[in-house]
């Protein structure tokens, strides 16, 4: 092998000279110091704030917020987030994430009565942490006529309901679709 | 020739410390550098691994072990950081690792960082198809000359292990040359 070795590399060295193909910008290594320290130097800046507050600020200050809080308003209704899942996404996609919630953790080994309630939302966010819903995957287990099967009724959404989902939930991912 | 021990001393020394920093960078900023430029190709991208290398190097050395050779650890970090820097690249760009090389040989022609022939150009193409083992071991001995002992403490890889990388390296290479050469 050494030998066989010895022998392409002699061809490669014939063929090709080892003369260094690459170069860099004039003065790099002469300034490549100094980039280098102010960086760590940079680095080496207190993490620590030096602004202040007084020293009431603090206090009492859950009073002062809630006092401004408008009086008399509808409560908004907080959705948990489980609920949400299981609202938003269809059985199909539930049972995905069901089964592999099912295979992968421990939880389940020896559970075999597993249904959507027994689930926490740790195994939810957990889920959704480490496998994003893909629209190809919800694809897959989507059956075409899912719209029949579930109790989305687009057309009979009113719109305080979706005013009130609008107000209630985050929002930012349809800012974001709208911008793409 | 470096003090290497004194140098490490100097440098886990708060008082010493930027001082003996200035040291090390003058010392190896050029060998380091050109052992990440043959990972990497493009000079902006090995400025950037450069510079991560040597703040990784300054925020570590506390931890550095005196067993190991400081040179073998500085080029271990700065292979690490510059193999991570690629793969994250090619992550980017949602490409293979292989994709992402071929791209980057294919793009030396029209950088001005690059002052090869075409059998230059031929070489780096061959040594872009290598997988990533073979490429590291084939730029550091056949470039740089180094030793499969130097080799095997950085890659923390068997010398035999070394040896048949180097073997099928060379041998993909002559052939790939052979080919596309008259």
């Amino acid at each position: 092998m050494n030998k066989e070795s010895l022998h392409s590399e002699q061809f490669i060295e014939q063929k090709v000279n080892k003369k260094q193909p690459f170069s860099v910008p004039k003065g790099y290594f002469e300034n490549f110091d100094n980039t280098i320290y102010k960086k760590t130097k940079e680095q080496n800046l207190p993490k620590t704030s030096a602004l202040k507050v007084s020293d009431t600020y603090f206090k009492n200050l859950e009073d002062r917020i809630i006092s401004k809080l408008p009086k008399n308003k509808k409560t908004l209704k907080v959705v948990r987030f489980k609920k949400y899942v299981l609202n938003t996404i269809p059985f199909a996609a539930a049972a995905a994430i069901l089964l592999f919630i099912g295979i992968t953790t421990n939880n389940f080994k020896n559970n075999s009565g597993i249904d959507l309630d027994s689930l926490t939302e740790s195994d939810f966010e957990y889920w959704l942490e480490t496998n994003p819903i893909n629209t190809n995957d919800i694809a897959i287990v989507l059956n075409q006529n899912i719209l029949d099967e579930t109790p989305f009724y687009f057309t009979q959404i009113e719109d305080e309901i979706i005013e009130e989902f609008v107000n209630t939930n985050n929002n930012s991912f349809l800012i974001n679709e709208l911008d793409e | 020739m470096i003090d290497e021990i004194a140098l490490v001393k100097d440098l886990q020394n708060n008082s010493s410390k930027e001082v003996a920093f200035r040291t090390l960078i003058t010392n190896y900023k050029e060998r380091l550098y050109w052992h990440i430029r043959k990972i990497v190709i493009n000079h902006a991208d090995t400025d950037d691994v450069l510079q991560n290398t040597f703040i990784k190097i300054y925020y570590n050395i506390e931890s550095f072990n005196k067993q190991s050779k400081l040179y073998s650890w500085m080029y271990r970090i700065a292979t690490n950081e510059a193999i991570t820097f690629i793969n994250k690249r090619a992550k980017e760009q949602h490409i293979d690792i292989t994709t992402y090389y071929k791209k980057v040989a294919n793009s030396l022609q029209s950088d001005v960082y690059f002052n090869g022939d075409e059998i230059q150009l031929i070489l780096q193409k061959a040594i872009a198809l290598l997988p990533e083992k073979q490429r590291l071991v084939f730029n550091m001995k056949y470039f740089d000359g180094m030793k499969y002992d130097e080799i095997s403490e950085i890659l923390e890889t068997t010398v035999g292990g070394l040896k048949a990388s180097y073997h099928h390296a060379v041998k993909k290479i002559e052939h790939f040359i052979k080919n596309n050469t008259d």
